[in-house]
């Protein structure tokens, strides 16, 4: 009997569990970084949460190209004044910055984990660290000083941790994007199946742009110049056509950095999309609530052909640029496929070319000469608020029924390095013909600008003339809000009062806001320099201070 | 002296005297026949005292007669062959055969049963007598022969803090109960731990996978003193349960048990009749300024043609119960055993293909022992079968919204089901899902072992080892199947074959299979011996090892044949398909513990209780956790200089305790670690999506929830212990409550779970029994009201939920999601006060009209708006109280049980309370006939106006207001049951030592003010959180008429 109680006890002990337990339907670390998809999946949620489609537009409203709506009321009231410290746009790009360097630092925490050949992982480990060189200008422009990680905090240590001075953390960007720069491939040694990926070009533009956002013209040359001279670094070009850059470019050789989408074998089968909805054309896109409305000021900046200011309403003859950019009243749109709609001009359902209206006067005929025309916009708020939509990025072919589209976007291209070298060689003294034949002459050119507007027109005064030429090229590409910023011109009448043309259409002459609740910002353009340090983070950390004026 | 003594021997049995008069002191003096004689004695105690009141009754008759001051008694009419019975309350009842004699005198010892009671403890047994923390018992006299569908129910009522609320009646919709001991003590779950024979369940319900016929008693541990020997899964009290056995040197008894009853669904309220709802249907409109929509000649033919039954008859249908047990249970001089099999069987009350339970039970518990070694095997097996209607939880709410129409059919004889399109709404196919819709069906299968080994050592010290082992398999197979369903329009009726297919055309079946494995192995140390007759020391030193494993499977397809085979071979579906890699889990608990206790003479006494738990669901460096606690008690009756009191009024013990207890019930099982999966499509590159990684960050810092309790009490007993009288008061704090971390942006990421909550709970509970013993009556009475309540210390933001237009808040200084709100201030009486009243601020004032709801305005500033919420009430039960009377006169036996709530507040929405409500109640109920009018202002409700209108919004659109709340206290009759044992001296013709037949209702009577809802169920969970659902929409309130026969052999 003795014996078979201690048999019991025996089979007790074998046949139980231990007290140190790891999930057996899920990874942990112990076995996540073994296998090589894991370690690559977790590249794959750096570059999803590094930059995105809603972020690369939204930036727009925070400037005087876009003007928002109640969809983007976050965004809104920062660049009306209203936000306060408890604003959703602040706390948005704070989380999303801090989400993405825990992303990145959860894999270079476990680098010693990672069962991955060498060049692959320092491939890997390199594209990690430009997102996070990337994620920190983001942050430092906004925020300034911030907390500076480079490696996971634990929560206790998160709520105490303060902040970091930005030069410090800008010095950081620089030999951080300087390193991977050598690490990275070039843009012709990547296979086509890897593009969209990160090269060395993009650390170079990176660096740039980093050093432009701190007015560091001398060295945002030098790296500018990096990619205009030789092939060290890759090889760039601007492309041909301006149009066929928004629709078919982004892999092309004026590509620095994009935001990727997929899909399987076209429209039917989008695996990642962007939703294009309320930026364009309402008949086109979701019917819903207009969340960007270009202005009328931004259209102004689109001159006619020959280099003259063009009037409010006159979309005949303007740079070629301005077709790309902006859908004006009877302006010609082509229709997606997956697009199941009676549009006026279309021929049949959802085929072919259809004339845009922003008119109500306008709209209002083509219906009455049709009234099984779908193209009214109902309700004040699902119609543009200026009388102009963006059309940048649209691509009728790449859209589908749901209104999402899988064309990439560029986040950096050559245009914007060309801009910047000049911009760059003028603020350091160094402007000179040949300096503005390789950069502003290209340009203009492209826009199908004469001779005698390309030319190099010499002479001292040449800041604004680059300035509105790089808000012509880069329009509605998000950069508007930080040039703004960095020329410190945001307190200037003229673009404070950016503000006066929501209220009625200079083009069209309609009351766009027709009743008071659409009023979304009486006051005109009026953004604060700084982000405050979100309010609900300070309530948490005792230890972080706040930006001046907030 | 004697004097003094009279006295108290007279206020001691004078209720004694009482129920001799009322019971049989009327008829003594009747007899006076030849052949007998006159008997006479003197009754007296143990010390020589003389016994005043005592009755003494010849056996068998009414003859009786009761002892003066000094003790003596004379009684005439006595023949040679007669018994003489003696009885007195708080003593043993004496029979005497007369004989030859005419002079007998008895001494009455005193009863002691009350404090000899058996009180079961974590890992041991002690007596009333010496117990000193909190612990209630329920012997198996207050569960057996009760006509419920598992043990939880028969305990409703039993324990005092012990409160079970039901959640839904339907017999075959899975755990439908709340139970909590002492209330509501955590934000979390508030299951207590439950213990079967000594091996901790994963879950409280398991304690329903048992017969309760099979259960000797249940212990309820309250106190910190009683639970902390399981430590960490202890802080909402412990149940023990203990299944029967059998008992030594008794020849084998045979018992067969049966009982068969009706379920009758007790519908709550009911539709007025369709003619009337279209008048006020009228009114409503009108009242709305609208145009009536029914017209004289459409109330005219409803007139005349009256009513169809209401849907929720039509669904519903009265349901067979049955329970049959057999047990054969004996023991030789070395070994016990019971073996017992039980069939219980619960129709649904749904009509539909055989939808109900049925559960299967075979035990069998043997201990055998020789020298100084014991060993003991429990095994148990259950078989549980169900069938249920795939239709979803809202079936009830769409049964119930439809006026009586004449013309509104739901089926026919073809299987065709029909849905009608009337003026506004109409109604759905209402019945298609339940009776043509398919099912699920379950069948789980449990099979437990526990074997245990003592060896005594020395004297006083043993050894105990315990090995337990359960293995759970649930299998369920789902078929959803589609029906035909036509359209009438009013009362025009459809052609049958214009029927299209619904519901589950695609005609989809799923199996899903899953299987627990639990062991756990136990050694046990236990001393207990006396030193010099009055030191007693009691210890316990025990290890535990408890572990689990789980997975399942599961499959599906569809386009499948009546066979539930694919109807051709390619279009098979198997989205539903996981393997067992994909879930499952395991889990492990270590534990040290022991129990130290000495107690001086019977007097004083102290006991030190600890247990170190370790834990896999925590990080390993900090997954132990030590939970300590200390009672103490004084029986102040043993003093010498309350050896006065306690001859004359019996035993009085004060007993305190204090300590620790955890919980981590809300801890999952890799909640302290990051785990890693991936997603699909997260990124892309040159337009071909790549996978991305997830991760679902852990806290290591997660540790168990700790309650601190310190519980003071009071044992005492009257009337020679035949009055016991139990009071309790506790205070408990829990901290370290689980909350979704609060995490800054800066960490990056989301966290689930962090220790931070806080929480206090007190109350308190009064348990009185009473056992009276009179000739030939024996009544019992046991009665017990607690209280609790809870408190928010330490939450954080205030949380506000609103769901189902009822709000609840989570807030500091409140209880835990206490109803919150707009007060109500009555009904506008008059036009002038409409002008001046503060009213909601999105109502256009112009728009109200006499009889619309009036609320408050809290903060006095002119407008009622979101700051003008305030708490409301609380909707869980107060001052609950268990009443249970029995009693048996000559083979008749009664028992009756009470159960209820002194308070509660009771949020009640939808159709119920608002008539026409969001235009898709169609139906008015006819309690809410009480509405106000110019003829009727006293009213309950509001005027009738219909949904969209301003007075609609303003009375019943305000999300959380007080004119959907009701006083939710209540008295129910639990269970009557009235039973019969035929005399021994027929039965024993046929070898029946004993043949009982009975009676029995379950929730006959409730009484409660408002009879439209069940007050006994409850939307919340266990921690007060509320789903989307509320009362209402509940299956009705079940009552059971039966009967049943009790043999043994």
């Amino acid at each position: 009997m003795k014996k078979n109680i201690f048999l019991f006890f025996l089979l007790g002990l074998v046949s139980c569990v231990g007290l140190e337990q790891y999930p057996t339907n899920s990874y942990s670390d112990a076995n996540f970084w073994n296998y090589e998809e894991n370690c690559m999946a977790a590249l794959y949620l750096g570059y999803n949460q590094c930059w995105n489609a809603d972020q690369y537009f939204g930036n727009n409203i925070l400037s005087d190209d876009v003007y928002g709506s109640r969809h983007t009321q976050n965004s809104t009231d920062v660049a009306t004044g209203l936000a306060t410290t408890n604003g959703g746009r602040f706390s948005s790009e704070w989380n999303a910055c801090y989400q993405e360097l825990r992303t990145i630092h959860t894999a270079l925490d476990n680098q010693h984990r990672m069962n991955l050949p060498e060049d692959v992982k320092n491939r890997l480990v390199a594209e990690m660290r430009l997102m996070r060189a990337f994620t920190y200008i983001r942050l430092t422009t906004w925020f300034g000083d911030v907390p500076f990680l480079t490696t996971n905090p634990t929560l206790p240590e998160s709520k105490i941790i303060a902040r970091t001075s930005a030069d410090k953390i800008k010095s950081f960007i620089h030999s951080e994007l300087e390193e991977v720069s050598h690490i990275l491939p070039k843009n012709t040694d990547l296979p086509a199946s890897e593009n969209g990926r990160f090269t060395r070009g993009t650390a170079v533009a990176l660096n740039a742009r980093a050093y432009l956002l701190e007015n560091d013209f001398e060295n945002c040359a030098k790296e500018c110049a990096k990619l205009m001279d030789g092939n060290e670094y890759g090889t760039y070009a601007l492309a041909d056509s301006y149009a066929e850059l928004f629709q078919s470019g982004h892999y092309g050789p004026e590509s620095i950095m994009t935001i990727e989408f997929a899909y399987e074998g076209g429209v039917d089968n989008i695996k990642r999309s962007w939703d294009t909805g309320p930026r364009i054309p309402q008949s086109i896109g979701h019917g819903g609530i207009v969340a960007f409305s270009p202005t009328q000021e931004l259209v102004d900046c689109f001159r006619k052909i020959d280099g003259s200011p063009a009037d409010d309403a006159d979309y005949e003859g303007r740079d070629l640029r301005f077709y790309a950019t902006i859908a004006y009243n009877g302006c010609e749109i082509q229709i997606p496929e997956a697009k199941a709609c009676k549009i006026i001009g279309s021929e049949g359902v959802g085929k072919g070319v259809y004339t845009c209206w922003t008119n109500p006067v306008d709209e209002k005929k083509a219906q009455e000469r049709d009234p099984a025309l779908n193209d009214s916009y109902n309700g004040s708020q699902d119609r543009t608020q200026t009388g102009y939509y963006n059309i940048k990025n649209y691509s009728a072919s790449t859209i589908g029924s749901g209104g999402g589209s899988y064309k990439p976007l560029m986040e950096i291209r050559y245009a914007d390095v060309l801009l910047m070298y000049a911009e760059s060689m003028f603020e350091t003294g160094n402007m000179t013909e040949d300096v503005w034949n390789r950069t502003m002459k290209l340009i203009r050119h492209r826009a199908g600008f004469g001779d005698a507007w390309c030319a190099y027109p010499g002479g001292d005064d040449l800041r604004q003339t680059i300035r509105d030429e790089r808000r012509c090229e880069l329009a509605l590409e998000g950069r508007r809000c930080f040039d703004l910023r960095r020329w410190a011109v945001m307190d200037t009448p003229a673009i404070k009062a950016t503000g006066a043309s929501y209220l009625v259409s200079r083009a069209t002459g309609a009351p766009f806001l027709d009743n008071g609740t659409n009023i979304q910002c009486p006051a005109s353009y009026n953004i604060k320099y700084w982000f405050p340090v979100p309010q609900g983070e300070r309530d948490k950390n005792s230890n972080l201070t706040q930006n001046p004026g907030w | 002296m004697i004097k003094k003594r009279f006295f108290s021997i007279a206020v001691r049995c004078s209720l004694a005297l009482l129920w001799c008069l009322v019971f049989s002191g009327t008829c003594y003096d009747a007899f006076g026949q030849s052949g007998t004689k006159s008997v006479s004695g003197r009754v007296v105690d143990v010390n020589g005292y003389p016994l005043i009141g005592v009755s003494v009754v010849v056996e068998g008759t009414f003859n009786g007669t009761s002892t003066d001051v000094d003790g003596a008694y004379t009684i005439k009419g006595v023949k040679d062959k007669d018994n003489l019975e003696f009885t007195c309350l708080g003593y043993k009842t004496v029979v005497e055969a007369v004989g030859r004699r005419s002079e007998i005198s008895v001494t009455l010892s005193e009863d002691t049963s009350y404090l000899d009671e058996v009180v079961v403890i974590g890992y041991g047994t002690t007596t009333r007598r010496h117990i000193i923390s909190s612990v209630s018992t329920v012997n198996r006299e207050a569960l057996a022969n009760r006509p419920v569908a598992n043990i939880q129910q028969a305990l409703q009522g039993t324990a005092a803090n012990l409160i079970i609320q039901t959640r839904n009646y339907d017999p075959t919709g899975g755990d439908q109960m709340n139970l909590s001991i002492r209330g509501v003590n955590t934000m979390g779950n508030n299951s207590p731990l439950v213990v079967i024979d000594g091996v901790p369940q994963a879950e409280a319900s398991r304690m329903n996978d048992i017969n309760p016929n099979d259960i000797e008693s249940v212990n309820v541990l309250k106190d910190a003193g009683s639970a902390a020997i399981y430590g960490a899964r202890s802080s909402n009290g412990v149940i023990l349960i203990t299944t029967r056995s059998g008992r030594k040197e008794v020849s084998p008894s045979i018992s067969f048990s049966a009982q068969v009853g009706a379920q009758d669904p007790h519908i709550l309220w009911n539709p007025v009749p369709s003619y009337m709802n279209s008048i006020l249907r009228n009114e409503a409109l009108v009242n709305s300024g609208r145009s009536p929509i029914f017209t004289a000649a459409e109330i005219q033919d409803m007139y005349a043609n009256g009513d169809c039954e209401p849907f929720v008859r039509q669904a519903m249908q009265t349901a067979l119960q049955q329970n049959y047990n057999v047990s054969v249970s004996g023991g030789t001089k070395h070994t016990t055993y019971m073996v017992s099999a039980g069939y219980f069987d619960q129709g649904s009350n749904y009509i539909g293909p055989d939808y109900g339970k049925q559960r299967y039970n075979v035990r069998s518990n043997i201990t055998t022992e020789w020298g100084r070694f014991k060993v003991g095997a429990n095994v148990n097996y259950t078989r549980a079968e169900t069938k249920q209607p795939t239709t979803s939880g809202f079936l009830f709410a769409d049964l119930a919204r439809f006026p009586t129409y004449h013309f509104f059919r739901t089926m026919d004889d073809n299987g065709v089901f029909y849905a009608n399109n009337y003026k506004y709404g109409g109604c759905g196919a209402v019945l298609a899902g339940l009776v043509g819709g398919g099912y699920n069906k379950y069948d789980n299968e449990y099979i437990s072992g526990t074997f245990n080994a003592d060896f005594e050592i020395i004297k006083g010290l043993k050894l105990r080892g315990v090995l337990s082992a359960e293995s759970r398999n649930e299998h369920r197979f789902s078929d959803h199947l589609s029906y035909l369903v036509a359209t009438d329009n009013g009362t025009a009726w459809a052609d049958p074959s214009s029927a299209v297919l619904s519901g589950s055309t695609t005609d989809p079946a799923d199996d899903w299979v899953g299987k627990d494995t639990y062991l756990n192995s136990q050694v046990l140390l236990d001393f207990n011996r006396t030193f010099a007759e009055k030191h007693n020391v009691t210890a316990l030193a025990g290890w535990s090892q408890e572990s689990r494993k789980h997975y399942s499977v599961s499959a599906s397809k569809k386009f499948l044949n009546d066979l539930n085979q694919p109807t051709d071979g390619t279009v098979t579906v198997d989205d539903g398909t996981k393997l067992s890699s994909q879930d499952n889990t395991r889990s492990a608990l270590m534990s040290y513990f022991g129990r130290v206790g000495y107690s001086y003479d019977e007097r004083y006494y102290i006991e030190f209780t600890a247990r170190y738990d370790m834990s896999s669901k925590f990080l390993k460096i900090r997954n132990g956790g030590f939970f300590p606690a200390v009672s103490a008690g004084w029986r102040v009756s043993q003093e010498k200089f309350m050896s006065n009191y306690k001859y004359k009024v019996g035993d009085l013990k004060l007993r305190a305790s204090y300590g620790l207890n955890g919980n981590q019930q809300d801890v999952g099982l890799y909640d302290f670690m990051t785990t890693y999966g991936i997603w699909m499509d997260a990124y892309g590159f040159n337009g071909v999506s790549v996978p991305g990684l997830m991760f679902t960050m852990g806290n290591e810092a997660l540790t168990w929830e700790k309650s601190k309790t310190f519980n003071v009490g009071v044992d005492a007993s009257f009337f020679k212990n035949a009055l016991s009288v139990n009071f309790d008061y506790f205070y408990k704090r829990t901290s370290d409550i689980l909350l979704p971390a609060i995490v800054t942006g800066v960490f990056g990421a989301s966290i689930a779970k962090e220790n931070r909550g806080v929480l206090d709970n007190q109350g308190w509970e009064l348990t009185v029994n009473y056992n009276l013993v009179r000739g030939a009556w024996n009544h019992n009475f046991s009665f017990n009201l607690a209280d609790s309540m809870n408190k928010v210390v330490k939450y954080g933001t205030p949380a506000i939920n609103s769901n189902d237009g009822v709000t609840v808040i989570i807030q500091e200084g409140l209880p835990l999601n206490s109803y919150y709100g707009y007060k109500v201030a009555g009904f506008f009486s008059g036009y002038e006060e409409i002008q001046s009243a503060a009213i909601p601020s999105t109502i256009d004032r112009s728009q109200l009209r006499p009889g619309d709801v009036r609320y408050v305005d809290v903060n006095n500033d002119g407008v009622i708006d979101i700051n003008d919420r305030t708490y409301l009430g609380y909707g869980f039960p107060r001052y609950t109280f268990g009443f249970n009377y029995s009693f048996n006169w000559k083979g008749l036996d009664f028992s009756i049980m009470l159960q209820g709530v002194l308070k509660r507040t009771n949020a009640i929405r939808g159709e119920l309370v608002e008539p026409f409500h969001s235009d898709y109640g169609l139906t008015m109920y006819e309690h809410q006939l009480d509405y106000w009018s110019a003829d009727n202002t006293g009213a309950r409700w509001p005027r009738l106006s219909t949904s969209g209108s301003v007075s609609s919004s303003n009375n019943w659109g305000q999300p959380g207001s007080e004119i959907n709340m009701i006083n939710g206290a209540y008295l129910r009759v639990k269970n009557i049951q009235i039973g019969y044992t035929l005399p021994k001296k027929w039965t024993q013709k046929f070898a029946c030592n004993n043949l009982r037949i009975y009676v029995d209702a379950q929730n006959p009577l409730t009484i409660t003010r408002y009879g439209f809802v069940d007050p006994e169920t409850t939307e919340f969970g266990s921690n007060m959180s509320r789903g989307g659902a509320n009362s209402v929409r509940n299956y009705p309130t079940l009552r059971y008429w039966g009967g049943g026969i009790n043999l043994t052999f």
